[in-house]
């Protein structure tokens, strides 16, 4: 029963929030706002930034919008955040800019050294629910990383993971497409504990839900699109990063078969992984994602609005099919000379011969 | 032999607890509702007072008469156990339409009653209150005071607030901080070519006017300012890009700032014409380097207040953002 020692006024403009006990703002008030809010908050007073940069309010809130980062290795990095977890959740929880513009690129000698490990934190939604939290470290430093394609890999090789999805059956392909779509949430965190940045790599919903044409398991992707190299015309110019999540063709029937009809089949999750592509579709390799992957750490504009993902993703797309249309042509004209040449040679060397 | 005993006790008897507030007013409250507060209720199980005026109970600092009030209409409602819960809903909703001051003083009178309840109640009403609101706007709702520097008002909301008018006031303080850094440079540099000059103020004048070096010196209201020639328009144009409306407004703020921020100085017009010779002196060393965007009395500043320049700096993008506020108020009110 704490007594605060400011005097109450009846008339007059005194300060209001004032009066109220800090702790009482602390317990109260401050645990009821989101993350937004409680940034803003932190800007309106010293009393209020004093307040509101209390680390265990904003580790409540990262953890409540990210299951996995209660993970201890997790914590510990993000404790070695600048301002702690605040900081975090405002590298992590706005999504990328789609596309930075060529004038914000980082000069060659400001470039920033690539991180050493790369720690991916990773939580799916499933209406609102989370359905799959893990948190992985991969190494960067192997020539083995380096060279090989970019990819990480949240599930294992045999493993799957069984989730709470149950398809209705009266539900037709491109409803159940919708359906997940709709649905589905997924963020992928990668956290740089040497250059103490995060950056969230997959747009919260996804772009596209397609049936694989050969293995029919249903692949739910989420993209984000980042500038990459600074050489103009160069395929890797544009490059998306894009994160996918794939539901395995077999089902697991349930066991209990609690409420309604007999034992539900239940959707099983058998690959989540991430990998860099460029406007060409290739696959980049670990070296160059890693330079792309910091330079969006350090420097990509971070956005809040989320519909910008899916145009984003299918610029991107357009981007790559322009681009072949470009190559097509010049292909052709390519084509089109030589055959005139050797048309054009052809006629000469007989018209010499005949008419000598 | 018991129902004899009940029928002598009159049905209506009531009993009341004697409760005193801070001023001194004592008032007295049926038992039951007094008995909802849990800081009531062990005072009178634990040390019998409230049983009559002399001994009345007193409340904490925080509980002033008319909140007293308010709290004992809200016990008076819920104390009744037969009500349902939509009904307690909606008295709820009623009861927390007042204002924000009562509002806080309400929260903090029911945290010093332990009224848990009631402090849930208001907590949230006050977090749905701060919800959507800019830090502008949660200052004036609070009367909280303005005491943070620019960057520590800008640095949270860098990434989360979408807000162009944030991002603009981002960028706008990182280039003053960096004209604030060269202008340290150039200071250490001219620091050993002090030279008082005598000329008067016409002579300056027309010697900088006559001078082909792009720039221009211009008297108002008593004040000297230098502007380069044609950067002003180009910023200008720049601003208009985004905003169209700032273009008028920029030169009338900066018209208007620099008497005020004049006045504030303890300058008087001797340090005017020696300032505005250093001036003349800093053209000649890097025209490149001379922002005209910083009216000529930053450099007056130079000498050895020079957190005082900070100050105006910052001052400068308060206004800089309360102008934008107040465009931003304008145009949605339109």
């Amino acid at each position: 029963m704490a007594v605060c020692c400011n005097d109450y006024e009846d008339v007059g403009t005194a300060a209001s929030i004032s009066s109220v006990h800090p702790d009482v703002i602390r317990a109260h008030i401050l645990t009821r706002l989101d993350g937004p809010t409680l940034a803003t908050l932190t800007c309106a007073s010293p009393e209020m930034r004093a307040l509101s940069s209390d680390d265990g309010l904003w580790q409540d809130i990262c953890t409540s919008t990210w299951p996995s980062t209660r993970d201890p290795l997790a914590r510990r990095v993000i404790a070695s955040f600048s301002s702690g977890h605040r900081s975090f959740f405002s590298d992590s929880y706005p999504l990328l800019h789609r596309w930075n513009p060529p004038k914000q690129r980082p000069r060659r000698h400001n470039r920033p050294s690539p991180a050493t490990e790369l720690i991916s934190a990773v939580d799916i939604f499933y209406k609102d629910e989370v359905i799959f939290s893990k948190v992985h470290v991969t190494e960067t430093e192997s020539g083995w990383f380096r060279s090989s394609p970019f990819r990480i890999d949240m599930v294992g090789q045999k493993e799957t993971v069984v989730t709470s999805i149950s398809r209705n059956p009266a539900e037709d392909e491109d409803e159940w497409m919708k359906h997940l779509e709709e649905n589905m949430k997924m963020s992928w965190i990668v956290m740089d504990a040497g250059k103490k940045r995060a950056v969230n790599l997959s747009s919260r919903n996804p772009v596209s839900v397609l049936r694989h044409w050969l293995t029919g398991e249903v692949l739910v992707k989420y993209a984000t699109v980042v500038a990459g190299e600074p050489r103009r015309g160069s395929a890797a110019e544009v490059v998306q990063f894009a994160a996918t999540v794939t539901f395995g063709a077999g089902k697991s029937k349930g066991s209990s078969g609690g409420g309604g009809g007999g034992g539900g089949e239940w959707e099983e999750v058998t690959e989540v992984n991430i990998q860099v592509e460029d406007m060409e579709g290739r696959i980049l390799d670990g070296r160059d994602s890693l330079v792309i992957l910091t330079a969006a750490m350090e420097s990509g504009r971070r956005m809040q609005r989320e519909a910008t993902a899916k145009e984003g993703f299918e610029e991107f797309e357009e981007m790559k099919r322009e681009r072949k249309r470009r190559q097509h042509r010049a292909e052709r004209a390519l084509d089109m000379a030589c055959i005139v040449a050797g048309v054009t040679l052809f006629v000469a060397f007989w018209s010499f011969i005949l008419f000598r | 032999m018991s129902e004899g005993i009940i029928a002598v006790i009159k049905p209506e008897m009531k009993s009341y607890i004697w409760l005193q507030t801070v001023d001194g007013s004592i008032q007295q409250v049926e038992q039951e509702v007094a008995m909802f507060c849990p800081m009531i209720c062990r005072e009178v199980i634990q040390t019998g007072m409230g049983s009559s005026k002399n001994y009345a109970i007193l409340l904490p600092q925080r509980v002033n008469p008319f909140i007293l009030g308010s709290i004992l209409d809200y016990c008076r409602f819920h104390q009744v156990q037969g009500r349902s819960n939509k009904e307690r809903k909606t008295f709820d909703e009623k009861f927390i339409r007042m204002d924000t001051k009562r509002l806080c003083e309400l929260t903090s009178a029911a945290d010093s009653l332990q009224l848990k309840p009631l402090v849930d109640l208001t907590s949230r009403a006050l977090a749905r209150i701060i919800e959507g609101k800019t830090p502008e706007e949660i200052r004036e709702t609070f009367h909280l005071p303005d005491d943070l520097t620019e960057e520590e008002k800008l640095e949270p909301l860098r990434n989360i607030s979408d807000d162009p008018r944030i991002r603009l006031l981002n960028r706008l303080y990182a280039r003053k901080r960096k004209e604030l850094r060269e202008r340290e440079k150039l200071k250490n540099a001219e620091v050993e070519e002090e030279r008082v000059d005598e000329r008067s103020v016409d002579d300056l004048l027309s010697f900088i006017n006559s001078e082909d070096a792009g720039y221009s010196a211009t008297v108002t209201n008593s004040v000297i300012s230098v502007d380069a020639k044609g950067d002003k328009t180009s910023k200008n144009k720049k601003k208009n890009r985004r905003r169209k409306d700032q273009i008028d407004s920029t030169s009338n703020k900066d018209e208007e700032n620099i008497p005020k921020e004049l006045d504030t100085s303890p300058s008087t017009n001797n340090i005017l014409e020696a300032n505005l010779s250093r001036a003349v002196k800093v053209q000649d060393f890097s025209s490149g380097t001379f922002s005209p965007k910083l009216e000529l009395d930053d450099g007056f500043m130079d000498d050895d207040l020079d957190p005082a320049m900070k100050e105006e700096l910052d001052r400068e993008v308060e206004d800089f953002a309360r102008r934008l506020n107040s465009d931003q108020h304008f145009v949605s009110e339109l």
